[in-house]
């Protein structure tokens, strides 16, 4: 089910009323019926997958705390770590790594075929996947206790807001809070609602809006400016960072209404002054999962230069695989690590240079940020394109054919231009949206501005996402999630 | 159309000088907000291109916006 779906303006009422009128003890159930409905609302079979990814990882989690044999943890650890990621293999990566195979062979003079599987890639497989293997991995090494009720464990695997995008949740922060005994608090629900809104206000009203201008270019090209293909790369910076960053506001939202609080996954990420600072605060959910589960267990940054450069190319070249299926991927991951890794290298050259004038640093600091978006946006080419041949054409038509072509035509009508600044002005404030405190000051009083200028801002943001909506539904119809097919 | 454009820009920056400049009063805010929304609302209803009432209830939460992050209190998350 999308979130940005008619079902869903349903569904998410519906499932609040009835969690907060029913006892706490029937809650959990009431919560898995509702999450695999929602799971299972386009696609009933990829039910018996998610199933059998909670039963192996329950069962294994269980063994590996249970057995006094240090040597059959390990076969038990293996054994889940193999059944579960070789599901998400066969479905994600088979088809990519046989017709790789095939084509270096036949690169080599060989006669190898293959004839795709074209499997249906289940919804937020590498979601759940890693959330589970983190679950197994921190029982085997004593961090967590195994969870003993299935109904809690198949809960926490499929919690509704977070399962099909993230956040990647943790069992620690998670399980605890299913299983607390919970009150309604309006507190939570200020919470909630504000990030409902400014997820929808990112999806519906901003990413949207500029997907249609970078589907078109990106759809042409061959026949596009340079100009219009840098406008629509910067675009699909935001448009990302709107589709994503609102998936993950609606779902931390949706989790306050329900008295539960997700992990953070995006924190002002374009106001990063390095591309390592970007990826601390991009999705954070997923590379402190990689942080914590391949950049540490490989030693690290407490081990030799070489060594360190390596320990982050192998996290990036693991990070692009996790997102697609794709050489383009791939190369966008090991594109980013490179430039972390070219950052390290040149970090104390730049100190020295930054530091002898007091002019330097503060032109160097003023500089940091939009040399960093334009860095990020370099890197997103690759992840836009449909394939690398794609890619090389965008930077070679930016470079040699920066006027001539189609695209800019766009911008010829006033009102498409207005709208366009308006986004582009709410995509810079509206991720303090969830920050604002309607607090009373210290006499319990409420300042009569801030009623009127609150209440205002929120019935205007609805009637924006609401026709925002109705635009897009009558020329698009209804717009799935970009991060959905990972 | 331009007119409706007019309106929304004259009465955003209305908006903003009114709650900027404490010297103009509420009400010269509540009739600049008040003017984006009947716009959006106006363009709606005469069955005119959606684009005219998003920028209409668009440009008052923009407004809005700003302010409330200017002038509001801040919570950490």
């Amino acid at each position: 089910m999308n979130f940005n779906s008619v079902i869903f303006l349903i569904y998410l009422p519906l499932v609040i009323l009835i969690y907060w009128i029913l006892p706490h003890k029937a809650r959990w159930a009431f919560l898995l019926l509702a999450s695999y409905f929602f799971y299972a609302y386009h696609n009933v079979f990829l039910i018996f997958l998610i199933l059998g990814t909670t039963l192996v990882s329950f069962f294994a989690a269980l063994g590996i705390q249970n057995s006094q044999k240090k040597g059959l943890k390990v076969f038990l650890l293996v054994l889940s770590l193999v059944l579960i990621l070789g599901a998400l293999f066969v479905f994600k990566y088979l088809d990519f790594a046989v017709t790789s195979v095939v084509s270096l062979v036949n690169l080599f003079g060989g006669n190898a075929s293959y004839s795709v599987l074209n499997l249906i890639l289940p919804v937020g497989i590498s979601f759940y996947t890693f959330q589970t293997l983190s679950y197994v991995i921190d029982v085997y090494r004593g961090k967590f206790e195994a969870e003993r009720h299935i109904g809690y464990y198949a809960l926490f695997v499929s919690f509704f807001p977070q399962l099909v995008a993230g956040p990647i949740e943790r069992p620690n922060n998670l399980i605890p809070q299913l299983k607390a005994i919970k009150k309604i608090d309006s507190e939570c629900f200020s919470y909630g609602f504000q990030y409902l809104i400014s997820g929808f206000v990112k999806k519906i009203v901003i990413a949207d809006f500029l997907g249609v201008f970078v589907a078109s270019i990106y759809g042409n090209i061959a026949d596009a400016s340079g100009a219009s293909l840098l406008i629509a790369t910067m675009f699909f910076a935001i448009q990302i960072y709107g589709d994503f960053a609102g998936y993950s506001d609606i779902a931390i939202g949706a989790a306050h209404l329900l008295g539960i609080h997700l992990t953070k996954n995006f924190d002002h990420p374009y106001l990063s002054k390095s591309v390592r600072e970007f990826y601390r605060r991009w999705h954070i959910t997923l590379n402190s999962w990689l942080t914590d589960y391949i950049y540490i267990p490989m030693g690290g940054s407490r081990c030799s230069r070489s060594r360190h450069l390596f320990n982050i190319m192998v996290v990036f070249l693991v990070s692009g695989f996790w997102h697609g299926a794709s050489w383009n991927y791939v190369i966008w991951g090991l594109l980013n690590g490179g430039l972390i890794c070219l950052e390290i290298l040149l970090e104390k050259p730049l100190e020295r240079f930054k530091n002898k004038t007091e002019i330097r640093k503060k032109v160097v600091n003023f500089i940091s940020v939009p040399f960093t978006f334009i860095i990020i946006c370099c890197t997103w080419i690759f992840f836009r394109a449909s394939d690398i041949q794609s890619a090389g054409l965008v930077y070679a038509r930016i470079f040699t054919s920066f006027i001539s072509g189609n695209g800019l035509e766009y911008f010829t009508s006033a009102t498409t231009v207005l709208r366009v600044v308006l986004t582009l002005a709410i995509f810079v404030f509206i991720p303090y949206l969830p920050r604002l405190n309607f607090k009373p000051d210290e006499e319990g009083n409420y300042n009569t501005k801030q009623i009127f200028s609150t209440l205002t801002l929120y019935v205007s943001l609805i009637l924006m996402i609401g026709f925002c909506w109705m635009s897009q539904l009558a020329s698009n119809g209804e717009s799935g999630f970009i991060y959905f097919q990972f | 159309m331009i007119v409706a454009i007019i309106i929304y820009v004259v009465a955003f920056l209305l908006a903003l000088i009114s709650f900027v400049w404490k010297r103009l009063s509420l009400v010269s805010s509540i009739c600049a907000i008040a003017a984006m929304l009947a716009g959006g609302l106006y363009c709606y209803f005469m069955q005119y291109d959606l684009v005219y009432s998003i920028l209409g209830f668009g440009s008052i939460a923009l407004f809005l916006l700003i302010y409330l992050v200017i002038r509001g209190g801040k919570r950490e998350l």
